[in-house]
């Protein structure tokens, strides 16, 4: 039920708020590895339900299937629409599955956006448009404000590797 | 005192700012552990320095009251907060290398008129956003601020400046401050202190001594210096880039880590699609076995009972789903369990208990 999932995310995203920063002025806190193994384990029941038990899928099509919904679960355990990453990711994963997501409008700082187009030439695939690629939603955003993104992406992704880990240990035959 | 030397090493250092960094990161270090013995080198962060950058060719053109003054000359602009135990104890050397000119310069400074005049006349032409009439303040403050002084009394006057100044100031000038660090040349901690005073939402910046007053390329300056910021953020999160200095190096690193990162995902999706025959009841054995531990462990308000001689009966998962889980802290999970437990386990307990593959966890989870 649709109120099962607010309340669960309402009370991670309360996990992530009373966390302490350990940074003064950047803020990069996720939330603990429960959360994102609780969204993972809900997305992954949720596949095979919608699956029969015994559908002859074949390998592939599961693991990506399984890929997508490890995303968005981390997208939605990290913070759902407060970071530009986990708002690209959603969407584009929306966007697969020809559904309209709308976040809600946040204020925007008016920033210098003194963007690396004021090159005339077309400069060789430089580092930060190798990482724009990398990190969801990073196409038109700074450079600073990259930097941050990517931070606290790379902070979600590990902690999604070590949920899965543990679930393919645990899951794993003896 | 390896003026010569120290010079030469400036001007190499005056390149091009971006490109720079490195080289002004590495060494500025070894000039500092000779001119200064009691220079701890504690949190020296190379790689912001850089950042800034600054023009060595004012060095010379400064008058400098004291010859001996010159190892001060090369006083690196210190950038970041973490400085701030630094600065007391670094003082000290300055007045030992100076030969004792300095040594009273904590207290009256005689040269306090003729620097007075030095700076009033560097300041003349910078952006004034704060009041430069901080003339009365004598005080210098440790924390955070170093300043290349192109002259000893310059330096000594800021320093005390900054000294009796300090503890005026808020505490959160981490940004400010970093920014102030590299923004001037000239040893002008009086103006950037006043400048701290009136904080605002966005940073301002002065122009450093010989360099633009451009609002472009004062801009420009903070923007590198917030993507270094970022950058050092970034340094501590990749394991292993802890010795690597320059922005280009350090971008193909986190480059590589996310990459690798996301290539870990989806080798475990895949490893996770082979396992996946038992994947159904798995996952609802191991999210009910989970709320069960974790209801066990709290007092059992939901008066789930009738589960927990269920544990016994699941089959291989109970030691290896149990470390994993075990150390879920049990506040986090409580409201939720009661959720999901209203919601979906305590309805129908006749399902829990069967764990058929077809008796897995109602949809509405």
């Amino acid at each position: 039920m649709s109120f099962i999932k607010v309340l669960i995310l309402k009370f991670s995203s309360l996990r992530t708020q009373t966390m302490a920063s350990s940074d003064k002025t950047i803020n990069t806190d996720v939330p603990e590895k429960d959360v994102f193994a609780i969204h993972f384990l809900q997305s992954l029941s949720n596949l095979t339900t919608q699956n029969p038990f015994n559908s002859p899928d074949t390998t592939n099509y599961r693991a990506r299937k399984i890929k997508k919904a490890a995303y968005v679960s981390m997208a939605k355990a990290a913070g759902g629409s407060s970071r530009l990453w986990s708002r690209a990711l959603l969407g584009r994963a929306a966007k697969e599955n020809n559904k309209i997501v709308r976040f809600a409008r946040r204020k925007r700082k008016v920033t210098w956006k003194i963007s690396s187009k004021r090159r005339s030439d077309q400069r060789a695939p430089e580092a930060t448009d190798r990482l724009r690629n990398l990190v969801p939603g990073g196409g038109t955003m700074e450079t600073s404000k990259l930097m941050e993104e990517t931070a606290h992406y790379i902070k979600c992704l590990s902690m999604q590797v070590k949920v899965m880990q543990c679930l393919v240990d645990g899951l794993s035959p003896k | 005192m390896g003026g010569e030397s120290n010079e030469g090493e400036m001007g190499f250092k005056h390149g091009d700012d971006e490109s720079g960094i490195s080289r002004v990161g590495i060494t500025p270090m070894p000039l500092y552990a000779k001119a200064d013995p009691f220079f701890s080198s504690a949190d020296w962060d190379p790689v912001v320095n850089g950042a800034g950058g600054f023009s060595s060719s004012h060095y010379p053109s400064m008058a400098m009251d004291n010859p001996g003054m010159s190892c001060f000359s090369h006083y690196q602009p210190g950038s970041g907060s973490g400085y701030a135990a630094e600065m007391p104890p670094s003082l000290l050397p300055f007045g030992d290398c100076g030969g004792g000119q300095i040594g009273h310069f904590l207290g009256s400074d005689k040269k306090g008129e003729s620097v007075g005049r030095l700076i009033r006349a560097g300041e003349s032409h910078h952006e004034d956003h704060h009041q430069v009439s901080d003339d009365g303040v004598l005080g210098a403050s440790p924390i955070g601020k170093r300043r290349l002084p192109e002259a000893e009394s310059q330096w000594n006057k800021k320093a005390v400046e900054e000294f009796q100044e300090d503890p005026q100031r808020g505490s959160d000038q981490s940004q400010k401050k970093h920014k102030n660090d590299q923004s001037k040349e000239t040893v002008n901690k009086e103006s950037s202190q006043s400048e701290e005073a009136p904080k605002e939402n966005y940073i301002h910046m002065r122009a450093r001594r010989g360099q633009a007053t451009n609002s472009h390329s004062l801009a420009e300056r903070v923007r590198r210096e917030k993507i270094s910021e970022r950058m050092r953020l970034l340094q501590e999160l990749v394991p292993g880039c802890n010795k690597i200095t320059g922005k280009a190096v350090m971008l193909d690193e986190i480059i590589n880590y996310v990459q690798s990162l996301q290539q870990q995902v989806e080798f475990l999706s895949m490893k996770l699609a082979t396992v996946n025959p038992e994947i159904n009841v798995d996952i609802d054995r191991i999210l009910a076995k989970d709320l069960l531990q974790s209801r066990d462990r709290n007092t059992p308000t939901l008066g789930l009972n009738p589960f927990t001689g269920f544990q016994g009966t699941i089959p291989n998962l109970s030691t290896t789903t149990n470390p994993q889980y075990n150390s879920l802290p049990q506040t986090t999970l409580e409201s939720e369990l009661q959720n999901l437990y209203q919601m979906g386990f305590v309805s129908n307990p006749s399902t829990m208990s069967s764990f058929s593959p077809n008796g897995r966890l109602k949809p509405e989870l």
